[in-house]
């Protein structure tokens, strides 16, 4: 007699996993404005994310080391001296999508999400928005921007830098997510 | 259906496939380039240039006759270094005191990475000193004008507020001191970097010599300290030296009791293109 449990127990791992996406070249830029420095850093490898539609729910993290800048001084202080990355390496984002929106059909939709965002291991409730592109081949291209206040995240900026870093500022993220397909 | 214990179970798998991180070198194990006196393991960034002063004063111990060192004028020494390649720095330094010039190349041998990998940053140090002193007597030639010194720096990021560095270096003078005494000289070097905020340091460095007492008559222990201020773009080193010169070359052959203040201001800056 044949076990009949392993093609269901198939079927059903596809049809749940089906539900969830990954991103796979997501990237997260930062663009800081103040009166006397323009600072842009970008990271490309160190970020993450997933999303499970069966609950809606968000996943994104970034690695904080993985943030480039065009000047070398100013990545090390803002690892060593505004994000601390030796003790706290990663930024993340769990939440859920607010306005779920039909994942396979094609179109673009406005997304928002709410949930924690934490920086600097300190939380902060956010509503982070973006707009998703289903694409024909099934995948998500996500696109969105968001201000974050370093204040909020208890990343002190000594008072005599203030004409340097901005008080807000402008996070955009771009990239696709695929399908997780079961195996 | 509820299905959040399932979203639950994938994040925590999801945390044990993040947890394996590849290895990478720890940075800022000191904040510039030299502790006070001597390099660190640090070296430049590719394509980016710095610029150091660094004074020193007269003798404190002199007292209120000569405000404490400060009425003497000041000891000079002006360095330029540029990050050639991501582990090759090359410098060009003038020290007032003794009219030394000096090139050096700073190569980066091994970093320091977490979570595993190697426990210690090494990087070597050759530096090729000319003075332009006008001493007729001990400078008969012009190769007599050239000595040469090489380090090898270890150093190890304790925690984010202690880092520590020990140097071995080598120092050959083409003319030696007196007919008594050798070319060449080994010794030891350490140093110490505590930070008390994140922008505030103090550090400690000591020689120690691996030569007897009576090869070098009246050697007074080099050593520095004092506190290290980074205010974004600049390092101020604000510090208290025990030797008479500046040039490490001098510094390491120290004959001189007493103490001065000092400074060094430090800036780097970035010829990389903004994107």
């Amino acid at each position: 007699m044949k076990p009949p449990g392993k093609g269901i127990l198939g079927l059903l791992l596809g049809l749940l996993t089906a539900q969830r996406y990954q991103s796979d070249s997501l990237t997260i830029r930062f663009y800081s404005e103040a009166p006397l420095e323009k600072i842009t850093a970008i990271n490309s490898t160190g970020c993450q994310s997933w999303i499970d539609f069966s609950s809606d729910s968000v996943f994104v993290q970034v690695k904080i080391r993985a943030f480039s800048f065009p000047n070398k001084l100013m990545q090390e202080h803002f690892n060593e001296n505004y994000l601390e990355s030796e003790r706290y390496p990663y930024a993340y984002f769990r939440g859920k999508l607010v306005t779920p929106f039909p994942y396979t059909t094609p179109g673009t939709y406005a997304v928002s999400a709410q949930g924690s965002l934490e920086i600097h291991g300190v939380a902060h409730q956010r509503v982070v928005t973006g707009t998703f592109e289903v694409q024909p081949d099934g995948r998500l291209r996500l696109e969105g921007k968001c201000w974050v206040r370093p204040a909020d995240h208890k990343i002190k900026v000594p008072r005599f830098l203030w004409q340097k870093i901005a008080e807000v500022i402008e996070v955009t993220y771009y990239g696709f997510y695929s399908p997780l397909s079961a195996k | 259906m509820d299905r959040s214990w399932l979203s639950a179970l994938s994040q925590i798998a999801l945390y044990g496939f993040l947890a394996a991180q590849p290895p990478e070198p720890v940075i800022a194990i000191f904040k510039g380039t030299r502790l006070f006196q001597f390099h660190t393991t640090e070296a430049l960034p590719k394509k980016h240039l710095e610029f150091r002063v660094a004074h020193r004063f007269g003798n404190i111990l002199e007292g209120y006759r000569n405000f404490f060192g400060l009425d003497a004028g000041a000891m000079v020494r002006l360095s330029l270094g540029y990050g050639v390649l991501p582990w090759l720095e090359l410098g060009l330094e003038r020290s007032s005191a003794g009219k030394w010039w000096n090139a050096y190349a700073k190569v980066r041998l091994l970093r320091q990475s977490a979570p595993k990998g190697s426990p210690l940053s090494l990087t070597w140090l050759s530096a090729a000193f000319v003075t332009e002193a006008s001493d007729q007597t001990r400078y008969r030639e012009p190769l007599h004008r050239v000595e040469y010194l090489h380090q090898l720096l270890l150093a190890h990021k304790l925690n984010w507020r202690l880092s520590g560095l020990v140097g071995l270096s080598v120092l050959h003078q083409n003319m030696a001191l007196s007919p008594t005494t050798p070319n060449t000289w080994l010794s030891g070097w350490v140093g110490l970097r505590f930070k008390v905020l994140n922008r505030l340091c103090l550090f400690a460095e000591a020689a120690f010599p691996f030569w007897r007492n009576q090869s070098l008559p009246n050697y007074q222990l080099p050593w520095s300290a004092g506190l290290e201020i980074e205010t974004g773009g600049h390092v101020f080193q604000l510090g208290f030296a025990s030797s008479e010169g500046i040039s490490e070359n001098a510094i390491l052959l120290n004959r001189w009791r007493g103490l001065r203040a000092g400074f060094n201001i430090s800036r780097i800056f970035s010829s990389e293109a903004a994107w």
